[in-house]
């Protein structure tokens, strides 16, 4: 995917790519390839912010975040940094 | 006005800078003067109906555009239309109970029919384009040729309706309306056998590929 075109949050790009891909497969040899580049462009688009973006979005595999840590704050992981020690000790009770 | 610079800059760049930005801006501002004239607000908000009317105007202008340098931007807003034309279905069906409601199977299903229409709409815009690519060359004339025979032979092994369809609209030109009168179905009823079609050609070039 390009810059332009954001990936919704939780799902995989490399989702999208593939399914441009096996859809323009069989239009290799049939069109030159800046029409084929034009062509994957376009569906990106459509995909990703066009008509089909719900429909992908509805299909796309979904990443779970199987990490049971929560994130720190920024000031807790300041303060963690601060004082390792503190935080190893506090994470034992 | 703001629509029409944001949807003149996304088609310039859409249609490769082959546009000139200032002629879509030009274009579109006609037609969102008409869009405000025509706007009925009982039957549509404003905001998307000015969209699509000055996305419209400024596809059909580049289709038409008679600049020499202007061939390939005809021949990708050729695409871009047809790109456009392409129904997907509705992914939150009203009346879905829990039973009813889609598998991941059938939604991943619909999602790469509306896919492979889409990347067929691409392609047979591009290839009924009368205008030659950017850089004629003997290969890309090769690709060409073979692409037309392949279309054809596609077309031939369509259900007659939808060859119908598709040979109307691309080699002739019809709109969707007019189909649909000389068909005696709804204008809805055309899109959908438009995508079918687009899904189905896909699948029989598939063996030329």
């Amino acid at each position: 995917m390009t810059e332009s075109e954001p990936t919704p949050a939780g799902v995989d790009a490399s989702f999208y790519d593939a399914e441009v891909e096996r859809a323009l497969e069989r239009y290799r040899g049939l069109v030159s390839a800046s029409d084929l580049a034009f062509m994957r462009e376009r569906l990106l688009e459509a995909v990703s912010t066009g008509g089909l973006r719900d429909l992908a979005r509805r299909a796309a595999p979904r990443i779970v975040d199987e990490s049971v840590e929560a994130p720190l704050s920024p000031e807790a992981a300041e303060l963690v940094r601060a004082h390792p020690s503190r935080a190893s000790a506090g994470s034992k009770k | 006005m703001e629509i029409v610079t944001f949807q003149a800059r996304q088609l310039a760049r859409q249609l490769g800078r082959y546009a000139a930005e200032d002629e879509l801006v030009s274009v579109g501002s006609e037609a969102l003067v008409l869009a405000a004239q025509s706007h009925d607000p009982a039957l549509a908000p404003f905001p998307p109906y000015a969209m699509r009317k000055v996305r419209w105007a400024m596809l059909d202008f580049a289709r038409r555009d008679t600049h020499a340098r202007a061939s390939v931007a005809r021949r990708r807003a050729r695409a871009v239309l047809a790109l456009e034309q392409v129904s997907t279905p509705s992914v939150d069906p009203v009346d879905a109970t829990e039973e009813t409601a889609p598998t991941e199977e059938a939604q991943l299903a619909a999602f790469r029919d509306a896919l492979a229409a889409s990347a067929g709409a691409l392609f047979v815009g591009l290839t009924t384009s009368p205008d030659a690519e950017p850089s004629s060359s003997p290969e890309s004339d090769l690709i060409r040729a073979r692409a037309t025979i392949a279309l054809k032979s596609a077309l031939e092994r369509l259900p007659e309706r939808e060859r119908a369809l598709i040979e109307g609209h691309y080699f002739r030109g019809e709109r969707f309306d007019e189909m649909a009168e000389t068909l005696k179905i709804s204008k809805s009823r055309v899109s959908r056998l438009h995508t079918r079609a687009l899904v189905a050609l896909g699948d029989l070039l598939k063996h030329h590929a």
